[in-house]
C-alpha cells in the first residue's frame, strides 16, 4: 500500500499526528525490514527504525511533495543507516554483535514458499546467512545501493533518487558491489 | 571451480526470496510514542542546563551593571589618561 503524497500533505496540514501515524502503519514494516538488512541485527534495526521515524516526525513539515513519499522516507532511512554503519564501524566493541544473524531463523516469517523441504529450507537459510555476512563486508555506499536494489526491490532510478546520485553512479556502484560480493563469497566458501 | 561459481550465484539469488519480517508490536508502540517523546525533548531542557542558563544570564547582568557603575564613578579619568599618554608621545 502506498500513500498518495498530495493527499498526505492535506492530512498533514489538518492533523500532523494522524498523518504521522498513517506513515507508521504503512511504512513501518518496510523501514524496519530495510533497517534489518542494513544492520543485520534485530535490536539495532529496532533502534534505527525509531531514529528514522523520529527524524521523519521532526522534518515532517519539510515534505513538499517533490518526490514520492516512499522515496523521501527511503532517503531518511538511508542517511540514518549510513550514520549508524559508520558509528558501528567506529565502535569496535560491537564488532562481534553484528555477526549474530540468529534472528533470520528465529523469525517465523522465514519460510515463504511453503513448498520447501526442511533440508532445502536449511540450505536456503545458510545461503542467506552467507549473503548477509558478505554484504556486511561491502563499503557503505555499495552496501546501501545493493540492499535497496536487490533486497528492497527499488529500481536503479529510485536508488539514484534516494542516494542522491546519478544513474551511472548507481549502476557502477551495483556492478562493483556484485563483483566484490562474488570475491567475498568465494573466499568464504573456500574457508 | 564451476561448482563454486554456481554456489555463489545461488547465494546471490537467495536475496530474491527474502521474506518480509514482521515488525514487533513493541516497536510499533515505540514508534507511536515518537511525537510525544520528540516534543518532550524539545520543550523540556534538563534542570541543570536551565540553572546554568539562568546563572549565565544573571552573571552577565551583574557584570554589565558593575562596569557601568565603574565608568560612572570614574568619568573624566579616561581623558586624564589620554592626556598623559599623548604628552608622553610628544616627549618622544
Amino acid at each position: 500500500m502506498e500513500v498518495d503524497g498530495q493527499n498526505w500533505i492535506k492530512l498533514l496540514s489538518d492533523d500532523k499526528e494522524r498523518a504521522y501515524r498513517l506513515l507508521v502503519s504503512v511504512y513501518g514494516q518496510k523501514v524496519y525490514n530495510t533497517c534489518l538488512r542494513m544492520t543485520f541485527h534485530e535490536t539495532d534495526a529496532q533502534d534505527l527504525t525509531q531514529e528514522v521515524f523520529t527524524a521523519i516526525y521532526l522534518s515532517i513539515d519539510s515534505y513538499k511533495g517533490d518526490s514520492t513519499l516512499s522515496t523521501w522516507i527511503y532517503s531518511i532511512t538511508t542517511n540514518k543507516a549510513k550514520e549508524f554503519i559508520r558509528y558501528k564501524l567506529r565502535d569496535k566493541r560491537n564488532a562481534s554483535q553484528t555477526s549474530s544473524l540468529d534472528w533470520i531463523r528465529s523469525n517465523s516469517g522465514f519460510d515463504v514458499s511453503h513448498e520447501n523441504t526442511p533440508e532445502e529450507e536449511l540450505i536456503q537459510y545458510e545461503r542467506v546467512q552467507l549473503l548477509f555476512a558478505a554484504i556486511e563486508e561491502l563499503a557503505d555506499n555499495q552496501r546501501i545501493a545493493y540492499t535497496l536494489n536487490k533486497l528492497d526491490g527499488l529500481s536503479y532510478s529510485e536508488v539514484a533518487e534516494v542516494m542522491e546520485l546519478s544513474l551511472q553512479s548507481v549502476e557502477s556502484l551495483l556492478f562493483r558491489a556484485k563483483q566484490n560480493l562474488k570475491k567475498i563469497l568465494e573466499k568464504k566458501l573456500e574457508d | 571451480m564451476d561448482e563454486m561459481r554456481n554456489e555463489v550465484e545461488e547465494i546471490l539469488r537467495s536475496a530474491e526470496n527474502l521474506p518480509n519480517f514482521q515488525i514487533p508490536d513493541q516497536l510499533v508502540h515505540r514508534l507511536m510514542q515518537v511525537p510525544q517523546n520528540a516534543m518532550n525533548e524539545i520543550t523540556t531542557l534538563p534542570s541543570r542546563t536551565r540553572w546554568m542558563l539562568v546563572a549565565g544570564i544573571a552573571s552577565m547582568v551583574i557584570l554589565n551593571s558593575l562596569i557601568m557603575l565603574y565608568y560612572q564613578n570614574n568619568s573624566g579619568s579616561g581623558t586624564e589618561l589620554t592626556d598623559v599618554y599623548f604628552s608622553y608621545l610628544n616627549q618622544l
